[in-house]
């Protein structure tokens, strides 16, 4: 059968988007400690315990059972499977609509896409939420654009996805959603009781995803979790350090430059601007999607700041949802431009190569230097060794600050004796747990458990802001725990419970 | 005033202002820098360059530091750099102009950030910068129709090979479409000897001055023959770890957006439609012999394949892009390159991040007040015992060579600097030249001495680190110097004890 320069094209595109995803294959995925804990809640979820009931996390649900879902098909091999599959999905999405607008290079943006979303100084690996949202936000656009009878169901049921997977997510599609409900249908049914039924179409999409999640979470009686720990927490919380719209910009400015976004985001911005004041058709649709492209900065002004430290860190993966907005943005520049970027391929030429080149060379240099998981220093540090020759069984362990190792509770399939599964809100927040009251918890916990291990470094001890939080704490590990002497570790970090308090 | 002039103006403000940012007191304090300053200091006083006072640069910059110090010193050298800046901005300026360019301002501009880009250029007065200018200017005196354009292509060419060997490969392409039938009606014997005649323009008086001082071989050998016997040996590094030293360079001094862009244009132009492609593929080629020095140059004493070290190698990439821009936009004949709005997009993407650390480095000017050497102990010390000609030497930090240029005075031996002993085990190995360093410190009775080589690493023959060492320790002392924690001062003995 002959291969026409299409289906090329769509091998072409599709093999690119497996090829960078098998980079993060289990082999090559390597350890981050919001991972461990995702993949930790996704396996505790699948043995019947209850998100922020029965652990604490304030992500909102659904990347907990996104997780569960994975592992439950094939542990991490399953979970890779789950997001190379949406990561292809919306790879085809994007190249079939690039085709129905006969865009001169259709398999760029794609190509694009998956480069951004694979940038490694960027993404810190796969399967965090924000990766999910940039599959929903492509899935999102393309059914905006596209002509299905559900389309306004679709566009409600992605925004339910986005906001369930990472609530900030969800307010980059806001300006596509006023678009659609304003300007959508224009011709037909563009009169109140149109917009109406739109709005309806679009809550029930909502609904789709936001009813079986109230419903779960009432039913295990954790509504009030839910609220608290998956919305509330991150508002009076999380978002509550702040720091100057100057430190923000060269956040911004460093992240993009570090993490090879610069020139996607340079030429994206400066093509949106020029559509938005040349002679554009569809000037509606590129504001919006020029604004969504900035609201997917919006991490970067809400989430976490300082980790305890006096100068703010830069989270680079908060800008991965950019991989996203860049490319839609382009899309709606190079689809209803009409003067001053001709159709022409030579007019096209210079961008293909600027978008992708530096990125390209980046993903090439990871390819060549792959690191093996089972490399890890994590994985393959001394405690874990013995704690394989020594398993423990469901909550005989626990890992205290030293989050990378919270993988241990997959990799023993193991329950963890507290549902404080992450303990850094003591390093970050010095008015945190001001009575002790939840660290007592922790305490009581272990001791009810009889937890056999603790992994917490014992020559700085844990690191809290508040002294009589960490005098407490040391003072309980010291009188119930030992440190476990291993052949090869000079600096052992795994504790093990005295034998009198057995 | 018309309208055809503000752009100009504009231009040439912007290049005014780009330069004040590095007036005498805010100019970089780079050893280099000061080496040239000493050596036309040296000229000053009748001294001969490579005869009384070794460097192995060709001799022009330091005439150039001579005339810098007849015109005022630093601020007569920032009038001849300011100067020649505007120079080469007005004339590129023109020649954009000329061939009706959509924003004639916009490449002048960029060669203006590029080449005032503090992460790049260690402040004003470096040989590329110089040859950079003369590179633009050379550009434009070719794609001109002077009368006597190739005679001045001669001359600058002579002007940049005296100035800084290297750099005149970058000239190469452009010699050969000067050279390119139909290019000139005049015969190609003819421009060769125009051109010729303009290269002796240089390149006779300056033999001629040697000659008369008895130091042409001195000449040869350590501005030519010492290059390629020592400079160009030291570490080798693979053509990987060279892709990997141009990558993080450009990434980090922000030149990665331009090139890039440059580049592609480049490339994508010779795929399309374009009436001057033999001009093209020229500034292509010269682009890749601007940075030629990344393989011919000094090296560091290990990999530094992720680090910012010898940036200014680069820096005459700030001619040779613009240059290759102006190659893509003056001739395309596709109407989107010749569209206002998508010369204006890369106009954008050329200056955004150039502009932000122009205004950065503008809004976070360093005196030279502040620099650790200027601030130093030792350099306090000397300036309550003010010390004069042949009084003071300092020994292992090329940064402290400062000091002969802020006493005005000259030192007493012909090494200046002496980091060779740090680069080559094999420099020097019958320790002559260690020798006549020190006679010539006991023959000028010379009171200090600013010894920064007291670790053993500074030498790589550790026999010469104890000929030095006993030297010192056989003549002079150690003074404590207030502030210093490890006193470097060393005074000769017998003098009176100085507090």
């Amino acid at each position: 059968m002959m291969m026409t320069n299409r289906t090329y094209r769509v091998f072409f595109v599709l093999g690119a988007c497996l090829f960078l995803s098998w980079l993060y294959c289990p082999l090559y995925d390597l350890g981050m400690s919001d991972k461990e804990i995702f993949t930790y809640c996704g396996w505790a979820v699948t043995k019947g315990l209850v998100p922020y009931k029965d652990f604490f996390d304030h992500k909102p649900p659904l990347i907990y059972f996104f997780y569960a879902a994975g592992l439950f098909l094939g542990g991490a091999w399953g979970l890779w499977l789950l997001n190379t599959t949406l990561a292809l999905l919306a790879t085809g999405a994007l190249y079939i609509r690039s085709r129905d607008y006969k865009l001169p290079f259709p398999w760029l943006l794609p190509l694009l896409f998956n480069l951004m979303l694979r940038d490694y100084l960027i993404s810190e690996g796969t399967n965090l939420t924000r990766e999910y949202t940039a599959f929903f936000y492509i899935f999102f656009f393309c059914t905006l654009i596209g002509k299905s009878r559900y389309k306004y169901f679709l566009l409600g049921l992605f925004s339910g996805l986005s906001f369930f997977t990472q609530q900030d997510q969800f307010l980059p599609l806001l300006p596509f959603l006023f678009y659609a409900l304003a300007t959508e249908g224009a011709g037909k049914t563009r009169d109140i009781a149109g917009g109406l039924r739109r709005f309806a179409l679009m809550v029930s999409g909502g609904l789709t995803v936001t009813l079986p999640l109230l419903i779960y979470f009432a039913v295990h009686h954790a509504l009030g979790d839910l609220l608290e720990q998956g919305f509330l927490f991150n508002l009076n919380v999380y978002t509550s350090e702040k720091k100057s719209l100057w430190d923000h910009f060269r956040t911004i400015k460093r992240v993009l430059d570090e993490g090879n976004y610069e020139l996607p985001f340079l030429i994206a911005f400066c093509l949106g601007i020029l559509a938005l004041i040349g002679n554009t058709r569809k000037k509606g649709l590129i504001l919006a999607a020029f604004t969504g492209l900035l609201l997917t900065l919006s991490p970067e002004l809400m989430g976490g700041r300082f980790k305890g430290q006096s100068t703010a860190f830069d989270y680079f993966y908060y800008f991965l949802p950019l991989s996203a907005g860049i490319c839609v943005l382009l899309f709606t520049v190079f689809a209803f431009s009409t003067d001053f970027v001709a159709r022409s391929r030579a007019a096209h030429f210079p961008y293909v190569l600027l978008l992708c080149c530096s990125l390209s060379y980046t993903a090439f240099q990871h390819a060549t230097h792959l690191s093996r998981r089972d490399e890890d220093p994590v994985i393959a540090s001394p405690e874990m060794n013995y704690l394989h020759q020594h398993p423990p069984g469901n909550y005989q362990l626990y890992v205290f600050q030293n989050e990378d190792y919270i993988e241990a509770y997959y990799e023993f399939r193991v329950l963890a004796p507290s549902r404080w599964i992450y303990q850094h809100f003591w390093t970050w927040y010095a008015n945190w747990d001001p009575d002790g009251k939840i660290l007592r918890s922790i305490g009581d916990d272990l001791l009810r458990h009889h937890t056999t291990y603790v992994i917490m470094d014992p020559v700085n001890g844990a690191d809290f802001r508040n002294p009589s939080a960490k005098d407490w704490w040391m003072s309980f590990m010291r009188t119930n725990y030992e440190p476990v002497v291993i052949p090869g570790s000079s600096r052992t970090i795994l504790w093990r419970l005295k034998i009198d308090k057995k | 005033m018309i309208k055809k002039n503000y752009g100009l103006l504009f231009i040439l403000l912007a290049s005014l202002l780009l330069s004040m940012m590095y007036i005498p007191r805010f100019n970089t304090l780079t050893a280099d820098k000061e080496i040239y300053r000493y050596i036309g200091r040296v000229l000053l006083r009748g001294g001969v360059p490579y005869r009384d006072v070794f460097d192995h640069k060709p001799p022009l910059i330091f005439f150039l530091n001579y005339t810098a110090l007849l015109l005022g010193g630093d601020w007569g050298q920032w009038l001849i750099d300011t100067g020649l800046a505007l120079l080469a901005t007005a004339l590129f300026f023109r020649l954009c102009k000329q061939r009706q360019l959509p924003y004639p301002w916009l490449l002048p501009l960029l060669f203006n950030l590029m080449i005032r880009d503090p992460l790049m250029c260690l402040g004003m007065g470096m040989t590329r910068e110089y040859t950079t200018m003369l590179l633009l200017i050379f550009f434009c005196t070719l794609m001109g129709r002077h009368r006597y354009r190739h005679y001045f292509l001669g001359l600058i060419s002579g002007l940049i090979f005296f100035m800084q060997q290297d750099q005149v490969l970058a000239l190469l392409p452009f010699f050969l479409y000067a050279f390119l039938p139909g290019e000139d009606r005049s015969p190609a014997f003819q421009r060769f000897f125009r051109m010729a005649a303009g290269f002796l323009s240089v390149a006779l008086p300056l033999t001629l001055y040697f000659t008369r001082a008895h130091a042409l071989h001195d000449f040869w050998n350590d501005a030519f023959v010492f290059n390629f016997r020592w400079y160009t040996t030291t570490l080798k590094e693979s053509g990987w770890d060279h892709w990997r030293k141009i990558k993080s360079t450009l990434d980090k001094g922000n030149y990665e957006l331009p090139s890039m862009i440059a580049l592609v244009l480049g490339l994508s132009a010779l795929l399309f439609r374009h009436g001057n492609k033999k001009l093209l593929l020229l500034s292509l080629a010269a682009v890749l012999l601007s940075i030629i020095t990344e393989f011919m140059g000094g090296r560091d004493l290990v990999p530094n394949t992720l680090g910012m070290t010898f940036t200014h190698y680069f820096l005459p990439l700030s001619a040779s892009l613009p240059i290759l821009l102006f190659s893509v936009f003056a001739f395309t004949e596709e109407p989107v390159f010749q569209d206002p709005k998508i010369v204006g997009v890369y106009g954008v993407l050329l200056c955004a991040s150039l502009l932000y650390t122009a205004a950065q480095h503008g809004a976070n000017l360093t005196p030279v007040e502040a620099d650790p050497t200027v601030r130093s102990p030792e350099l306090n010390y000397l300036r309550q015992h003010r010390p004069k000609d042949y009084e003071m030497f300092e020994f292992g930090n090329n940064d402290f060579i400062y000091a002969y240029n802020e006493f005005g005075i000259i030192g007493p031996g012909k090494w200046v600097y002496q980091h060779f002993w740090v680069l080559y085990a094999d420099w020097d190995k019958d320790h002559a030249m260690l020798r006549s360093i020190e006679e010539d410190l006991l023959r000028h009775r010379t009171k200090y001495i600013v010894d920064f080589a007291f670790d053993p690493g500074s030498f790589r023959d550790k026999t010469a680190f104890t000929l030095w060492q006993s030297f010192l320790r056989q003549y002079y002392e150690p003074v404590a110097v207030a502030g210093a924690s490890h006193s470097q001062m060393w005074q000769r003995k017998g003098l009176p004890e100085q507090h």
